[in-house]
């Protein structure tokens, strides 16, 4: 990977006035921050080591969080390409074949909460996977992000705990665009997912509580199991290891991502 | 000008043509999307769809590369997956749908489970 990728890439909390993602990890704290129109992140290849322009192929979106998880592609055919919409904005176009970008396996062991600020747009309604942490379905530990299950129109958040895999569900037509955030406390336990337009819903159905994985990957825009890709754009992501107080603040943040309008 | 591209092959050829792939730079697990006559049945075939240039139609329709030659890589399989891949272009601007539409006049659809509603 380039040199000085383990630095943080923006001023600290005390330098602005206004909340800004790095002030998530101010801490130190577990995450994922991706920021797709900061064009200094955006490479072509998977080492970060020749810078993409729009239009290029994406082999690595770096991580702004300061926990080195980038997001990765070796195989030429799977990098979604890097876009700059008619409106100015900038994101990551997901085919909704077979592009996806893997961050591989992150350690979320010491926490049963995790945080979700996504700015996005899904094409069409056909089901896709936004965010998946090895297999939602069968992993303990694990969660996921998907849309139009069933080809149904919807958003939906699951967390799987030792047991259960309660899920939130949106009803929303594609196009969509907009910010959105998921909450998911395994102990509590508690799924929530809410779309910055208008939407949300919470499950506190049963996970049989424990704590996220130390040993699976995250996949952006693709099962792991590499099926169900997204037809989708991504402008911007925010993950954090802990529910913070006000997560509207990173769902905002998302939503100026995205240019919702 | 930028060109979408689809290509699909029999499952008994994807590991030659992923071997292909990873020689020429494409990395190891290009045709990855599982295909076959149901949405639920057996994987026949693999496909990929990716955005390439006019130039690309060369290599499918040249000889073997000099980079897969050089490396001993043996023209009898070459020749079997380049025989049995099935390719697909448009215009970048209208890709969206484009694998769809591909797979669909092979009569291929993707095999994967369909999520609860």
């Amino acid at each position: 990977m380039g040199g000085g990728l383990g630095g943080r890439l923006v001023p600290k909390a005390r330098d602005r006035k206004w909340w800004w993602p790095s002030d998530a990890y101010d801490a130190g704290q577990k995450g994922v921050w991706l920021h797709l129109q900061d064009k200094s992140t955006v490479f072509q290849d998977a080492a970060a080591t020749i810078p993409a322009d729009y239009g290029d192929v994406i082999g690595c979106i770096l991580d702004k969080s300061g926990n080195g998880w980038h997001a990765t592609q070796t195989n030429e055919p799977q990098k979604p390409i890097y876009t700059l919409g008619a409106d100015g904005f900038a994101y990551a176009y997901f085919d909704g074949v077979d592009d996806c970008l893997d961050i591989g396996v992150v350690d979320l062991s010491h926490t049963s909460q995790i945080a979700i600020a996504l700015g996005m747009n899904k094409r069409v309604d056909a089901q896709g996977f936004v965010l998946e942490l090895g297999n939602y379905n069968t992993d303990p530990g694990s969660f996921a992000v998907a849309h139009s299950l069933g080809n149904f129109a919807n958003w939906r958040t699951w967390g799987r705990g030792a047991s259960g895999s309660p899920s939130a569900n949106i009803v929303q037509s594609a196009p969509d665009r907009a910010g959105f955030s998921s909450e998911i406390d395994l102990a509590q336990p508690r799924v929530e997912m809410v779309r910055t337009k208008g939407g949300s819903a919470t499950s506190a159905a049963a996970t049989g509580g424990g704590t996220f994985s130390s040993t699976l990957n995250l996949r952006i825009g693709r099962r792991n199991a590499n099926s169900n890709a997204s037809a989708l754009d991504l402008y911007g992501l925010v993950l954090t290891d802990y529910i913070p107080d006000d997560i509207t603040k990173s769902r905002y943040w998302a939503r100026a991502r995205a240019g919702e309008a | 000008m930028a060109k979408s591209c689809v290509l699909v092959i029999p499952a008994s050829l994807q590991a030659s043509a992923n071997q292909i792939s990873q020689l020429m730079g494409w990395g190891d697990n290009a045709y990855s999307v599982e295909l076959g006559a149901t949405r639920t049945g057996a994987v026949t075939h693999y496909g990929l769809r990716t955005q390439t240039s006019d130039t690309f139609i060369d290599l499918l329709t040249g000889p073997m590369p000099q980079a897969l030659a050089d490396g001993g890589y043996p023209p009898a399989v070459y020749d079997d997956v380049m025989n049995n891949l099935a390719a697909s272009l448009r215009d970048a601007s209208e890709a969206e749908g484009h694998f769809q539409d591909a797979i669909a006049a092979l009569g291929l659809v993707v095999v994967e489970d369909l999520l609860d509603e």
